[in-house]
């Protein structure tokens, strides 16, 4: 602290009289006036000089109340060199209090999480999805971003790419897209639905990135060559555009193209046969 | 001996079931009894199933798409479904009229 018109020894003899002055900025020290506030005089009897810096006087007559208060505080010099340390004192007792309490928020996150486990039962909370689809945004580079498809959707490159969904994705994703299956049920983060909008906004080369090169700890793996560009992967692409519009004929007809244990084909085999009319009964209930 | 035999008859059986699960499905089927808004019953050998018919719910009759609304009374039926809330829930209802007519 600078002292404008008054030296130290001069200021500490004024303080062991007992007398208070106004701390003004850095430069200042002023007389009070009768009512406790500081003036533009100098503390000192015989010491007519005005402040060497006349705005160091502005801390009363600043338009923020609570710095002026805080300016014009009555104090002593001992007492200001008290205030400060009091001050770096409780900025270090609040950054230690502060560490103290974030160690034993992640301590009691950490224990909650553990107590639940980390099932694929439990769905992610709001957080975690948030940062999931935040990662997945900032997954596909620029470049694989802007692609566009260069397939066109014609009646061929659509019934292609269904036959392949149906017979590759649809385990997971379901043959109309809703990701409704044993596997999709199962799956934490689950697959999502690609006939609404959070998918079909996505531009061709993010759906096309996705297919390629997988979603990391998601139940999505990469399918393509890494820097091969795959017809069929774009055939794959035009055919999730068309999954808001798939009719229920095209559901049943994927049906076909579906993978089937000799297990499950036998089992087909015996309903049909019931449906039929045929005295074949498969196993079910009631039974 | 004996209690081999039966333990091993209780772990074959398990088994034959698990491999017709299809999938974690159940397969309710038989012939429709009633139906009364979305839930479905089924009869078959005297013994009654409801299973609760959902939006998602798919339907094929004969091998064609349909419509919740071309199940009548008396259809045979096929159902996968899975349990919600312990309730048979229809994934899937593949079922025939009588007879044939379709």
């Amino acid at each position: 602290m600078g002292f404008v018109h008054c030296f130290p020894r001069r200021l500490q003899q004024a303080a062991e009289r007992g007398k208070t002055f106004g701390a003004i900025g850095e430069n200042a020290y002023l007389r009070e006036d009768g009512r406790g506030r500081p003036t533009r005089q100098c503390c000192f009897e015989g010491c007519a000089q005005p402040p060497l810096r006349d705005d160091a006087a502005r801390g009363w007559g600043t338009r923020f109340p609570a710095r002026r208060r805080l300016r014009a505080s009555p104090r002593t010099p001992l007492e200001v060199e008290r205030s400060m340390l009091v001050q770096r004192g409780i900025v270090m007792y609040s950054f230690v209090c502060g560490a103290l309490a974030l160690a034993a928020s992640l301590l009691l996150a950490a224990m909650f999480l553990l107590q639940d486990g980390f099932s694929s039962r439990s769905k992610p909370s709001a957080v975690e999805g948030w940062m999931a689809r935040y990662a997945l945004r900032h997954a596909v580079s620029q470049a694989d971003r802007a692609m566009t498809n260069p397939i066109a959707p014609s009646a061929e490159v659509l019934d292609e790419g269904r036959d392949h969904f149906a017979d590759h994705c649809a385990l997971c994703h379901s043959n109309n897209g809703d990701g409704h299956t044993l596997y999709g049920d199962g799956l934490n983060p689950a697959p999502p639905n690609l006939r609404l909008a959070a998918t079909q906004n996505k531009t061709d080369g993010e759906l096309y990135s996705i297919i390629q090169n997988g979603v990391r700890m998601t139940g999505m793996p990469a399918f393509g060559t890494p820097g091969a560009h795959d017809a069929s992967t774009w055939k794959l692409v035009a055919f999730i555009r068309h999954l808001p519009a798939l009719t229920a004929a095209e559901e049943l007809a994927m049906r076909k193209a579906n993978p089937i244990s000799p297990t499950e084909l036998e089992e087909r085999k015996q309903e049909d046969d019931f449906l039929s009319g045929g005295s074949a009964q498969p196993k079910g209930q009631p039974r | 001996m004996k209690r081999t035999y039966i333990a091993l008859a209780l772990v074959l059986l398990l088994l034959s079931a698990r491999s017709y699960a299809h999938g974690n499905m159940d397969h309710v089927l038989g012939t429709v009894k009633q139906i009364a808004g979305n839930t479905i019953s089924v009869e078959k050998d005297g013994q009654t199933t409801e299973v609760i018919l959902t939006p998602t719910t798919t339907w094929e009759n004969n091998g064609k798409p349909a419509k919740a609304a071309d199940l009548k009374v008396g259809d045979r039926v096929v159902i996968h479904a899975v349990k919600v809330d312990g309730k048979e829930t229809a994934h899937e209802v593949r079922f025939a009229h009588p007879g044939g007519a379709r």
